[in-house]
């Protein structure tokens, strides 16, 4: 059963389109990434699915459940956490987190529990001062901290590592990575590294629109292999030559002897260059195949969008 | 109602952390203790020339010291409800502290019920320490002893006109993302009814303020017929709340 499924879903404010026909599948149990520049659609598309806006058209299910018609039933089960979460500056975070968790089925028991857990979890254990006085990175961690209450089987986070520090933001990581298998997590975020950390699966959306949904390890293998690195002697204007003419490379870039090819067909590219590099008689000091980080992946894919759109 | 109850318990706790109750309680005592010391006081304090010009104006029987407090209520006191009360969606809205909420599914207008009942609470109990100091200090500074009967009727007049301002005020909140604005209209809708009583016996009879010059009189100790008031400013009260509630059920957030 697919934990999140949209179909066609749209989204206007005026003339404005705000997402085109999205249609997507989330797996029960993965770490999905919304990945996307700034205005791309990824707020908008995580309150569609917490219901806090209503679709201008399309369909959500969340576990099977259509959300428009039953809300309340498909959202029972979900944690949320937004861009800047708000909360009420006068209440201390453990009362903040019992407040919010007296909504969810726990009981008063569990519910201490769970709040005196997740306030260890997110560091806040010993802050006894109220929330007016919290920092960004403070307000962040309460923001997970309440999302998790009510032990969810779907979590929506909209850039969830945005306000953290280096340290908060690998300990968060870990905490949704721990999360992999149980709960379902729909994340946003705008830090490709992070997606790459701890997604299973990313959605690529730009101007409202999806550019790419599979698994990161199916984008790596669709991207994979077009990047060679070489190392050899500097400036040997016959090897650039011949590298330039060869109709399997794309593009090359040197840096003294590094030099960085773009190929199109790398089974050709790795019989070629050794070749190449024999009849030149020059030393191939090092020949690596570079594999593509998330970043270089969404950068091709929205250049390719960009390209493709009318 | 499981979601009421739990809103109502932190607006219960908003209400005396953010030191709204407190200082309304406050705002309230000192409306309901002006008009006896003023008329106690205020003579001895002008100079000689002058008072007997003030002692004309400022009689001190209990009708005139009453329809001072009635004034002072329905002009400070509901300008006060509605200062406290205008941001009480708008902010929360506007702020992004809904949306936490919101997305957990508890019905929306649990918490519109929520912020009136505890709200209510509170302007309830202002009013009631407001007519109370009004009475003790009267029986401490006037010989004359105050009506039981004028004084209670007023108070409930008083208090069902008040329910009316936080409703709509409650209203119009949830109209907007800021404060300000829920303010304002407020301001110009209650500016507004302020005049129907003016305009004829009909419109005094019939308009949710004119309940508030009926208690007035009742106060000073002359009878009125006041249940078509009465009537049309509760189901306006109950109007402005589902108003409400089918504003913030469809606000996008």
């Amino acid at each position: 059963m697919w934990a999140i499924e949209t179909v066609g879903l749209r989204k206007t404010y005026g003339a404005k389109v705000a997402l085109e026909g999205l249609s997507l599948q989330v797996p029960e149990g993965s770490i999905f990434g919304l990945l996307g520049p700034n205005g791309a659609g990824k707020t908008t598309t995580l309150k569609l699915l917490a219901g806090l806006r209503r679709p201008s058209s399309g369909k959500i299910f969340l576990f099977g459940q259509d959300a428009l018609s039953d809300p309340a039933q498909a959202r029972k089960e979900l944690g949320y956490l937004s861009e800047n979460p708000a909360f009420y500056g006068w209440m201390t975070a453990r009362e903040y987190l019992l407040f919010v968790g007296s909504f969810s089925s726990l009981s008063r028991k569990e519910l201490r529990m769970r709040t005196e857990y997740l306030l260890t979890l997110v560091s806040l254990h010993r802050v006894r001062e109220p929330i007016r006085n919290f920092s960004r990175g403070m307000r962040q961690r309460l923001g997970i901290a309440q999302a998790l209450v009510s032990n969810p089987r779907l979590l929506l986070l909209d850039e969830p590592a945005s306000a953290l520090d280096p340290i908060g933001r690998k300990e968060l990581l870990n905490t949704i990575g721990s999360l992999r298998g149980g709960a379902t997590v729909f994340l946003s975020t705008h830090i490709l590294a992070d997606a790459e950390r701890v997604c299973d699966t990313v959605c690529i959306l730009d101007q409202g629109k999806m550019l790419a949904q599979e698994s990161v390890s199916s984008l790596r293998k669709r991207y994979a292999s077009r990047t060679v690195e070489l190392e050899t002697v500097p400036e040997n204007e016959e090897l650039l030559l011949k590298l330039r003419r060869a109709d399997w490379v794309d593009d090359l870039k040197k840096d003294g002897g590094n030099l960085s090819l773009r190929v199109k067909d790398f089974t050709l590219a790795e019989r070629e260059i050794p070749k190449i590099f024999w009849e030149l008689e020059l030393p191939l000091k090092r020949m690596e195949i570079k594999e593509p980080t998330l970043e270089e992946i969404f950068l091709e894919v929205l250049n390719q969008g960009k390209n493709e759109a009318p | 109602m499981k979601h009421l109850k739990i809103f109502w318990k932190k607006e219960m706790k908003e209400e005396v952390r953010s030191w709204r109750l407190p200082v309304m309680l406050v705002v309230f005592f000192l409306l309901g203790i002006s008009s006896p010391l003023t008329f106690k006081f205020l003579p001895a304090l002008v100079p000689p020339e002058l008072r007997e010009t003030v002692s004309q104006f400022m009689k001190p029987t209990y009708a005139e010291m009453a329809s001072s407090l009635a004034k002072n209520l329905s002009q400070i006191g509901m300008l006060v409800i509605v200062l406290f009360s205008m941001g009480s969606i708008s902010e929360e809205r506007g702020r992004g502290q809904l949306e936490l909420l919101f997305a957990r599914t508890p019905s929306r207008s649990s918490l519109i019920w929520a912020k009136f009942l505890s709200r209510s609470l509170s302007v309830l109990l202002s009013l009631a320490l407001s007519f109370a100091s009004f009475y003790f200090y009267f029986r401490a500074l006037f010989p004359e002893t105050p009506s039981w009967q004028g004084l209670v009727t007023g108070f409930s007049l008083f208090a069902l006109f008040s329910l009316f301002v936080l409703a709509f005020t409650i209203f119009s909140s949830s109209l907007f993302s800021s404060g300000l604005w829920a303010g304002l209209l407020s301001g110009l809708f209650f500016i507004f009814l302020s005049f129907l009583p003016s305009l004829g016996d009909d419109f005094s009879r019939y308009s949710p303020s004119g309940i508030l010059g009926m208690a007035n009189l009742v106060m000073r100790g002359q009878p009125q017929d006041f249940l078509d008031g009465v009537l049309i400013t509760a189901t306006g009260t109950l109007i402005f709340l589902l108003l409400a509630t089918i504003v913030l059920d469809r606000a996008e957030l």
